[in-house]
């Protein structure tokens, strides 16, 4: 896998895991072909916007004219150079009157003359200073013109023409340089700025072979550069043959190429999409209602009883009633506690879905409870990671240790998180897969692991650096350990993919 | 006076000193809202009706489009569904501040003026059935662009 980093700590150190390699060499497992590698790069938008400009550039040298002009051409191709050469061959000049960077002779001559009356036309004050764009000149005030662009920019368009209705020049990069140049300020974001993240998110978003990092607030951006091996050919192939597109962005956030949702390896797309689906959305409450409460037959308050017979008074209107059959209780004389007034299959049956029901939300919230603990710990984690900067700048100074010496300590919280994140994804594969014995070994494989990490994660209880430095064989052992128990538990499960053993309903 | 009140002061005085055929703006006395009495003069469909044009202004007029439909009787048009709302780009995305009360009223009479389809948008029940007070919370879907 491309994310190979994480792999690289200094010392292989055998370990007991005995029952572990016993597990895998009782179902044959075998790993030869799992190898296919997803090759990516990771850009930052400096980067992005060089190669973009890069471009522009290059049709700019063909077609004679500006960076700015090409700019909007390529918009208006879906970033595609040649047909942009295709209809400049065809159109000429014409090219420029279609998209919007110059005007027809016809409308050049029926432009108005700069007024002399200086009239903003949209906020009717009397202004020192107007502005129109270079290649027109509908001309309204600097505020007026700032705040139009602004609006329009700040919906991400990155095509927005002339104030005018019926002008249809583009607004070029140079104009917002020239409009920007009124506002000095800081308080002012530079509009310029901003039309040049908007252009990059068109040519991200018409681009199949990029994507934004999905993190809040990242600007990273993966470019997919093909596999290294060339059976495979497309990115489809790819997922099919039981791989995971997992990617890292320029500032290490780690994510899936094809869904775009973090890294939820070793469980494929559509299983993880499900779960988030399943887990963000409330329907589970409703259906704990729906099992666990019924309404009142008479005022509809909803009750939900935890015990006690099947006589029901109503808290609300002291309604009486019987909690099996919803009906009037005087209705069943003398048969108390004891609803026989309907078809006993009837009840059963009800009984019987109901029960069901009871049943697999009992399994979802049992491994929900197990995602979600490890969910929260991954948080508390990389909390705990970004104060790790400081602690081993401590051990460095305080102990006099050398950054090498000090990475056993990073390495270890590095794979402590990537560790959690598979044993989280694990249990939210089982919620559903059909139980087999297949599954039985999964989950000792997935207590193994938990195992491990609950130990590394005591490990990183320690906050002396003096006992850091001291637990460092402990720190490498545990996190070798949970290494090779990942690595383990993320065979078994794409092997069980693979093969059917596991079996997704 | 404010932006808005500037501005649609100047807007409402060129209303009235620059009468179009077919569009006469009602007397107002607040700028929050403005009626329009369109009649189309060389349509068979319209052609002795006058129709009313009800715009409301919110603050940020003429940053943002007006709120404008139809009221009383609503034109039968494939654009213009039966509570009055309008599917027209000029009042959503392609709104730009130097649109006027005038010129809305200009694009919403050649519409009706240049149609032939005596019938109402295909969706009409159904967005009728679930449309928001304010048509600008609806995202239309463009039928059609010809007529």
């Amino acid at each position: 896998m491309a994310t190979s980093d994480y792999y690289d700590s200094e010392e292989e150190l055998d370990l007991s895991e005995d029952d572990l390699e016993f597990d895998l060499q009782d179902l044959h497992i075998t790993s030869q072909d799992s190898e296919i590698e997803f090759l990516f790069k990771s850009l930052t938008s400096d980067v992005l916007w060089i190669s973009i400009v890069e471009k522009a550039d290059h049709v700019a040298a063909f077609i004679g004219m500006t960076r700015d002009e090409c700019l909007v051409l390529l918009q208006h191709y879906d970033w595609r150079e040649d047909k942009v050469l295709d209809d400049f061959l065809s159109l000429g000049d014409e090219i420029k009157v279609s998209k919007g960077l110059a005007l027809s002779s016809k409308l050049r001559h029926s432009l108005p003359l700069h007024s002399l009356s200086r009239i903003c036309a949209i906020c009717c004050e009397q202004v020192d200073q107007m502005f129109h764009l270079e290649q027109c000149s509908h001309e309204y005030c600097v505020k007026c013109y700032t705040r139009y662009l602004s609006d329009k920019l700040r919906q991400q368009d990155s095509l927005v023409l002339c104030m005018e209705p019926s002008c249809s020049i583009s607004v070029s990069l140079q104009d917002l340089k020239a409009l920007d140049s009124n506002f000095p300020g800081k308080d002012h974001k530079p509009l310029y700025d901003i039309m040049i993240s908007n252009i990059a998110k068109n040519y991200v978003e018409s681009n199949p072979k990029l994507k934004w990092c999905p993190a809040p607030d990242c600007t990273g951006i993966v470019q997919f550069d093909g596999f290294s091996t060339y059976e495979i050919g497309t990115l489809k192939e790819y997922l099919d043959s039981h791989n995971l597109p997992i990617v890292t962005c320029p500032y290490s956030h780690s994510f899936c190429f094809a869904c775009s949702y973090e890294d939820h390896d070793p469980i494929p797309c559509n299983i993880a999409k499900n779960w988030i689906r399943k887990s963000k959305d409330d329907s589970e409450t409703a259906n704990w209602i729906d099992i666990n409460t019924k309404q009142c037959p008479k005022c509809d308050a909803v009750i939900e009883k935890n015990g006690g017979c099947n006589h029901m008074t109503c808290k609300k209107c002291a309604y009486q009633f019987c909690w099996i059959c919803l009906q009037d209780w005087p209705l069943h004389g003398t048969a108390y506690y004891n609803c026989s007034r309907y078809d006993a299959s009837a009840i059963k049956e009800m009984h019987q879905k109901q029960q069901t029901t009871k049943q697999s939300l009992k399994r979802y919230l049992h491994y929900y409870k197990f995602y979600i603990s490890h969910e929260l710990s991954a948080h508390q984690d990389n909390d705990l990671f970004r104060s790790i900067e400081s602690r081993v700048q401590e051990m460095q100074q305080d102990l006099g240790i050398s950054w090498i010496d000090c990475q056993f300590y990073r390495t270890a919280m590095k794979l402590l998180i990537k560790s959690r994140k598979v044993l989280k994804w694990s249990y939210a594969l089982l919620y559903y897969c059909e139980v087999n014995n297949y599954v039985y070994i999964v989950e000792t494989n997935q207590s193994f692991l938990s195992n491990s990490i609950e130990d590394l994660s005591h490990l990183f209880q320690l906050t002396d650096p003096k006992c850091i430095v001291r637990e460092r064989l402990q720190f490498i052992n545990l996190s070798n350990s949970m290494k090779k128990r990942e690595a383990a538990l993320v065979e078994i499960i794409h092997e069980g993919l693979k093969n059917q053993h596991l079996k997704v309903t | 006076m404010s932006f808005k009140g500037k501005r649609l002061a100047k807007e409402y005085k060129d209303l009235v000193s620059n009468q179009v055929p077919g569009i006469t703006c009602e007397a107002t006395d607040s700028f929050d809202t403005l009626v329009i009495q369109v009649s189309v003069l060389d349509n068979p469909l319209y052609i002795d009706d006058s129709y009313r044009l009800r715009f409301i202004f919110s603050d940020k007029y003429p940053f943002s489009p007006p709120q404008v439909q139809f009221i009383d009787k609503i034109p039968i048009h494939p654009h213009i569904y039966s509570n009055g709302h309008i599917c027209l780009n000029i009042l959503g995305n392609d709104w730009t501040p130097s649109q006027t009360v005038a010129s809305i009223s200009m694009s919403v009479q050649s519409m009706l003026a240049s149609n032939n389809l005596n019938q109402r948008p295909p969706d009409d029940d159904n967005y009728v059935k679930h449309a928001p007070e304010n048509p600008q919370h609806s995202s239309f879907y463009y039928h059609d662009d010809t007529v």
